[in-house]
């Protein structure tokens, strides 16, 4: 297909979209001049063009529209719904001789017969006007060149090119000599937002999306003789053109399953004391580096009776548990794989149809579906996806000898084995099961999904890492978590696919290819059934937020980590002064008298000991330690959150291992309260 | 007609390919990332310029036994539907013209064998072993397709 051709295509294509949006707007305001103005630009274009491309089909079609849509703007003829129908007509029409154009480089065959005897009907049904064509063609778009079209190949060479220099540099920054220092900064920060541009030159508006939306509710509501209008918020937010593609189908089928299921009809809305117009509203917006889409309807809301039905019926859910499940329970069925498989879909006259199937693809590129409901007055589901899948955060572990990465999406927490702690793994016949809070989480030795020789040295003090796979929850077993990073994402090769246990290939700062685990994948391979996740509630995620933290040794156990923000001096004093004043463990310390805290009996104890002072707010209190480990500039943010008020947020990782993160206003409040000398051993 | 064709060897054996589809020749012993699971020919990923390769042993496919531990080798590098991969071979020779056209594969040769090459040559009195790599590469990727469709045939 020759350029000339290639260009007509992709703007016409491009310009089609840009309608939809507006000709629902038509519809509410047939006589919006502005709006019929550019149908008939867009038209009248596509026809000049047609001429000496060579296409006699679309020009045909376009001939006739056009002197319809002339009279249109002219106000010859008046725009009714009909009219608004036909307009719709003869774009889709033009719409599928323009793909057909695209995808075989040459009109497809077809009768144009009836829908040009429509128009000229319509064109007939007042006197016409001469065309006023002269005035408009001189206002046509005329869109300066302020963006550049380029191909999607370029801009993937150049995200390659860019990892190269990432990587390029990253092996230069070790070799820095006193004289490359200035150049070898400015290269590295030139790097940084080089590919911070790149990251934004695959950046696209969620509206682009969106454009196609309205006219599909139209026509769901005109097939089913509702009433729906749709609100959409927030389409400027950009997310990857990568993203964006993979979450067309799913958003689709939300809007459609919205219409379709959740949209009552106009009488019934009527009687339940609601607008006859029943409301869609997509909103789109960036929190905490994602992309959060809501879909949100105000029809009946999820069928909760026949949702339990169907599920009883599939087997799903026995029947004699049906009784006992919650509302919330009832409404996270609709996701259940194989929901939606037996009979007719129709049949169905609640919400969530194919859910199991948006939440597959949704999950698939990192992102989680949530949906919620309220019977009689709508439902709500909420999409969570990742900006990019160009750069993801990931946990880099380590079995035998070999690092695989692990999205940090997928990662609910880290737990760390050691000789006495308090996580041992438990066994049943031959499966291993990791008792976390109570909940009896199955566990998969990665080794042994590798097939790889069991007999081979076991770590002493292995990891586990506890993924989300569908709706559950299990653990991997693996030697050491070596590092948390951000890795550039690269697809697998096909003939790796299929083992269906990694989801991707990255080059790490060292160069060297590491594999990304697939957790569903393994959990499958494993035939290990994930546990549903535990209530939300009792597992917050330790919000570190990668803040610098000192880490050091006191008493027994892992390493500690005192967050820097905490942290106010670090004083030598001498135990011998300790007092023990109405309850309180107190030293004088400046004016006045600091609250300590230890981690191992400081009575008797008549040397100088390091004492950590830390603070919060205005209060502070002593940390009596043995030794400084070092200083990390960045906590990562996987964690296994501890009960509120045990003195610890969490286990987090430094330096590939787990030390426990001091929750110091805790502590200090404690220290003020006389906590610490009540019962000592619940404190540390 | 002159084809031109890539010489190297396996095992001893003359082997080649069409120069042209050969994007370029890589010196052996770089570093590759070992996939569990994966068939026995692909012996890892690496890393090519920011491009991942799919790292394939020729020996292993022709089930030969693996060339010696001190032996570097070298890498065919191929790209294939968009992908690359990298297909290790004990050492590269010289580009060879050679006229006519190849003569038809000799049914006495082993299984694995036959449905890798595509034609023999004769070349400075050795023969030459063409070998079909876009269909030991398809072959990896799709083992069931590939084996369907030539019992079909």
């Amino acid at each position: 297909m020759d350029e000339l051709m290639q260009e007509f295509l992709t703007d016409t294509t491009e310009k089609l979209n840009a309608l939809d949006l507006d000709l629902v707007r038509l519809e509410k305001n047939p006589n919006d001049g502005e709006l019929i103005g550019r149908i008939f630009r867009l038209v009248h274009t596509v026809k000049g063009n047609c001429g000496f491309l060579g296409l006699p089909r679309l020009e045909n079609v376009t001939h006739h529209a056009e002197s319809v849509l002339s009279q249109y703007r002219a106000g010859t003829v008046p725009v009714t719904t009909d009219s608004v129908s036909l307009i719709l007509q003869s774009l889709d029409r033009i719409k599928g001789i323009v793909g057909g154009i695209a995808e075989t480089g040459a009109e497809p065959p077809g009768e144009d017969k009836a829908l040009i005897e429509l128009l000229d009907m319509e064109a007939a049904s007042k006197k016409s006007l001469p065309e006023a064509v002269t005035a408009f063609s001189a206002a046509m778009d005329d869109v300066s060149a302020k963006s550049l079209r380029i191909s999607v190949e370029t801009l993937e060479d150049m995200m390659t090119l860019m990892g190269e220099l990432v990587l390029a540099r990253n092996q230069l920054l070790p070799h820095m000599t006193p004289n490359s220092k200035q150049p070898m900064q400015r290269l590295d920060k030139t790097v940084s937002a080089l590919q911070q541009s790149m990251l934004k030159a695959r950046m696209q508006p969620v509206g682009n999306l969106w454009t196609k939306l309205p006219r599909l509710v139209r026509d769901i509501a005109i097939d089913l003789g509702k009433k729906i209008r749709i609100d959409m918020a927030g389409g400027a937010t950009e997310v990857d053109r990568q993203v964006l593609e993979l979450i067309r189908d799913p958003l689709t089928h939300l809007l459609r399953n919205a219409a379709d299921h959740g949209i009552e009809k106009p009488a019934l809305r009527v009687t339940k004391g609601k607008p006859p117009e029943g409301v869609i509203r997509l909103s789109a917006r960036h929190e905490g580096g994602q992309v959060i889409i809501d879909v949100a309807d105000d029809g009946r809301g999820l069928d909760e009776a026949a949702i339990l039905q169907r599920a009883v019926e599939n087997g799903l859910v026995p029947a004699t548990r049906a009784r006992n499940l919650s509302s919330a329970q009832i409404q996270q069925l609709v996701f259940a794989p194989g929901f939606t498989t037996s009979t007719e879909v129709t049949s169905l006259s609640g919400r969530g149809v194919g859910m199991d199937v948006v939440r597959a693809n949704i999950e698939k590129i990192g992102g989680t579906v949530e949906l919620s409901s309220v019977a009689g007055k709508g439902a709500v589901v909420t999409m969570r996806i990742p900006l990019t899948l160009a750069i993801i955060p990931a946990l880099v572990v380590k079995t035998d000898g070999e690092h695989y990465a692990i999205p940090r999406n997928t990662v609910r927490e880290v737990v760390a084995l050691r000789r006495g702690g308090v996580h041992q793994i438990q066994r049943i016949n031959n499966a291993k099961y990791l008792d976390l809070r109570g909940q009896m989480v199955p566990l998969v030795s990665l080794q042994a999904v590798f097939g790889a020789d069991t007999l081979a040295a076991k770590s002493l003090n292995p990891f586990i890492v506890i993924l989300h796979a569908g709706n559950g929850v299990f653990g991997v077993i693996c030697d050491a978590v070596v590092a948390a990073e951000e890795i550039v994402v690269k697809p697998l090769s096909p003939a790796l696919r299929r083992l269906r246990l990694f989801s991707g290939n990255a080059v790490l700062g060292d160069g060297g290819v590491v594999l990304i685990l697939d957790p569903s994948g393994i959990a499958r391979d494993a035939g290990i059934e994930p546990v549903p996740k535990p209530e939300s509630a009792d597992m917050p995620v330790l919000k570190s937020n990668l803040r610098p933290a000192l880490l050091f040794r006191a008493g027994s156990g892992a390493d500690r980590a005192v967050p820097l923000e905490h942290l106010s001096r670090i004083e030598r004093l001498d135990m011998s002064q300790v007092e023990d004043i109405a309850g309180r463990r107190v030293i004088a310390y400046r004016d006045g008298l600091l609250p300590l805290i230890a981690w191992h009996g400081v009575e008797g104890n008549k040397k100088r000991q390091p004492v950590l002072v830390i603070r919060n707010g205005g209060e502070e209190a002593g940390l009596v330690f043995d030794s400084v480990v070092g200083v990390v500039d960045a906590l990562p943010e996987v964690a296994l959150k501890q009960e509120s008020g045990s003195g610890s947020l969490g286990q987090a990782l430094a330096n590939g291992h787990a030390v426990d993160v001091v929750d110091a206003p805790a502590l200090i409040r404690r220290a003020h309260e006389g906590f610490v000398h009540d019962r000592p051993d619940t404190l540390l | 007609m002159t084809a031109q064709i890539l010489s190297f060897r396996l095992a001893g054996q003359l082997c080649g390919m069409p120069a042209l589809e050969v994007h370029d020749v890589i010196r052996g012993g770089q570093k590759l990332t070992p996939v569990p699971r994966a068939a026995p020919a692909i012996i890892g990923v690496l890393n090519l310029h920011g491009r991942i390769a799919l790292a394939v042993s020729l020996r292993r496919y022709l089930e030969l036994p693996d060339a010696p531990r001190h032996a570097a080798g070298m890498s065919l590098v191929i790209e294939h539907n968009g992908d690359l991969y990298c297909l290790a071979v004990d050492s590269v020779g010289e580009v060879l013209s050679l006229e006519g056209k190849a003569a038809p594969v000799p049914t006495v040769l082993d299984a694995n064998w036959r449905k890798a090459v595509t034609g023999v040559w004769q070349s400075g009195g050795e023969l030459l072993a063409q070998l079909d790599v876009r269909g030991i590469i398809g072959q990896l990727c799709d083992p069931l397709e590939t084996t369907t469709a030539t019992e079909t045939k």
